[in-house]
């Protein structure tokens, strides 16, 4: 009896650290493999996004050429919008609004940027695991969980179809484990031809819309003439851009901050009549919270696919420097 | 004569009058159809029928929700003649009555569709509706612009958006859910 438990003692100290070493590593080249598939792939089918308690049909198609990526969402519920994104540019069509919005990639970003080629700093910031192995859309689906480390973030529970790596479901919660936001296929076709007619805008545009271009101009930081008192851990600035924000707006300066999964935006504009209507403190809409303060003359929007603490804090530590 | 059939209803006829009222009721075809009318009402809310056990509660809340509807067609005929009033106050009664009877069936035997004729009735009893309910589907005839959406936008296209990628994540940009509540 004693040497079949010191043969599976041994044994047992032989599996653990290989099981050990490879959970988190498994479940990061898992989100490498989601973040290729989502680009490389071409696939087409209907999802559902949920926000609180409300929830929308959208049906995607996306095509992989040579000349890059090729897109087109069109929601299903509701008035009809649709989203159509090539390598070079993306754009919002709101019918109901008439009014669409365009950036086109320029200067030296990679455009659209996507989730960052390395992933260090999702693990410095988020406890990542593998979940069990379910069923979504007809499909075997991998879970992965993102755990945050600490309060200034949500997690994340994702699914990877198993042979492609396409992220079929991705859920996003909040510290108490409330869902806050959720996107998921309820049908999917990944693979196969996909003609370019079906990734051209259908909406037609007549007469007299509104056109905003947000196209922006990356500038270097220390340009921008302004910084952060007290950095939040785990966020890092990315990029700094000025851009056009439509009529309402005048050019604003675009700040980006990451943590490697989450983002915030902080915008600074000077305050007009136009946006100072909107100069009130703090909103959320799903998984996105906005936060908005006044800084002397300018106007400081902050938001970000981040809980509203996280926003409050980057507003409020943002000030003038000298340049 | 109607005054008359409401006071019969009531009890408040006198011997003599009553023969005189049943005679006409046995006579006149319209007559006959008003005193129907008014005892199904009675029935109904007495609670002979079977029809809902807080049926008061809901024909209660139907006047309650449609004041502005009966005050200025009482107020024409008070100041025209008071006896023109009285014989159109139990004819308002019978069509509340009426109404309210089928309103009462509509949403008993046509509960998903009744629930959206309530909310086009009465804005009041929309909000109750939208509060109590859990998810639901957004307002198709939500037009409202969103301020922040050029905001959310150029979050998005500088962004990953979270593990979303693509044109996927854009759908927060020009979604109509968000919008409902607190933007």
């Amino acid at each position: 009896m004693k040497w079949l438990l010191v043969a599976l003692g041994f044994c047992f100290t032989l599996i653990q650290p290989q099981a050990m070493a490879q959970t988190p590593g498994d479940a990061l080249s898992w989100l490498g493999r989601m973040a290729a598939a989502g680009q490389r792939l071409n696939y087409s089918g209907t999802f559902i996004y949920q926000s609180g308690k409300s929830f929308e049909t959208s049906r995607v198609v996306h095509m992989m050429d040579a000349a890059g990526e090729h897109e087109r969402v069109e929601v299903l519920d509701g008035s009809p919008r649709e989203v159509v994104r090539s390598s070079s540019e993306v754009r919002c069509i709101l019918p109901d609004q008439r009014t669409v919005i365009i950036d086109r990639a320029g200067g030296r970003r990679a455009f659209p940027a996507r989730l960052p080629s390395s992933f260090g700093g999702i693990a410095e910031n988020y406890r990542i695991r593998k979940g069990e192995v379910g069923r979504i859309a007809g499909m075997e689906a991998q879970q992965i969980i993102l755990e945050p480390k600490d309060e200034y973030r949500f997690g994340y529970q994702l699914w990877a179809e198993i042979q492609s790596g396409l992220l079929l479901k991705s859920r996003t919660l909040d510290d108490r484990g409330e869902i806050i936001e959720q996107f998921a296929f309820s049908d999917v076709k990944i693979g196969g031809d996909i003609a370019m007619e079906a990734v051209r805008p259908r909406l037609a545009r007549e007469g007299d819309w509104k056109v905003v271009h947000t196209n922006g101009v990356e500038i270097r930081r220390e340009e921008s003439g302004w910084g952060v008192q007290a950095p939040i851990a785990g966020f890092s600035l990315m990029s700094i851009v000025r851009r056009p924000l439509g009529r309402d707006h005048g050019d604003a300066l675009h700040l980006v901050y990451s943590d490697g999964l989450a983002a915030i935006s902080v915008f600074i504009e000077p305050a007009s009549q136009a946006n100072g209507r909107l100069a009130a403190g703090q909103l959320s809409t799903g998984a996105i919270n906005i936060y908005k303060r006044m800084v002397g003359p300018h106007l400081v929007t902050a938001l970000g696919e981040v809980p509203l603490r996280t926003v409050q804090r980057l507003a409020d530590a943002m000030e003038p420097v000298a340049r | 004569m109607k005054d008359k059939l409401s006071a019969f209803l009531d009890g408040e006829l006198d011997d003599q009058c009553v023969r005189t009222v049943l005679e006409e009721i046995r006579c006149e075809p319209i007559l006959r159809n008003e005193w129907e009318t008014y005892c199904l009402i009675g029935d109904v809310l007495r609670g002979d029928e079977c029809v809902s056990h807080d049926f008061v509660d809901r024909v209660m809340a139907e006047i309650d929700t449609a004041p502005t509807l009966l005050a200025p067609i009482a107020k024409r005929a008070e100041s025209a003649a008071s006896a023109g009033w009285r014989s159109l106050m139990p004819l308002a009664a019978s069509v509340m009555g009426v109404a309210a009877v089928g309103w009462v069936a509509h949403t008993l035997y046509a509960e998903p569709a009744g629930a959206s004729h309530v909310a086009e009735v009465s804005p009041r009893l929309q909000l109750v509706e939208s509060q109590a309910s859990g998810v639901r589907p957004v307002s198709v005839t939500s037009t409202a612009v969103d301020p922040h959406q050029e905001y959310v936008f150029a979050h998005q296209s500088m962004t990953g958006g979270g593990p979303i990628s693509g044109a996927i994540q854009h759908v927060r940009s020009i979604s109509e859910v968000g919008q409902d509540g607190v933007r």
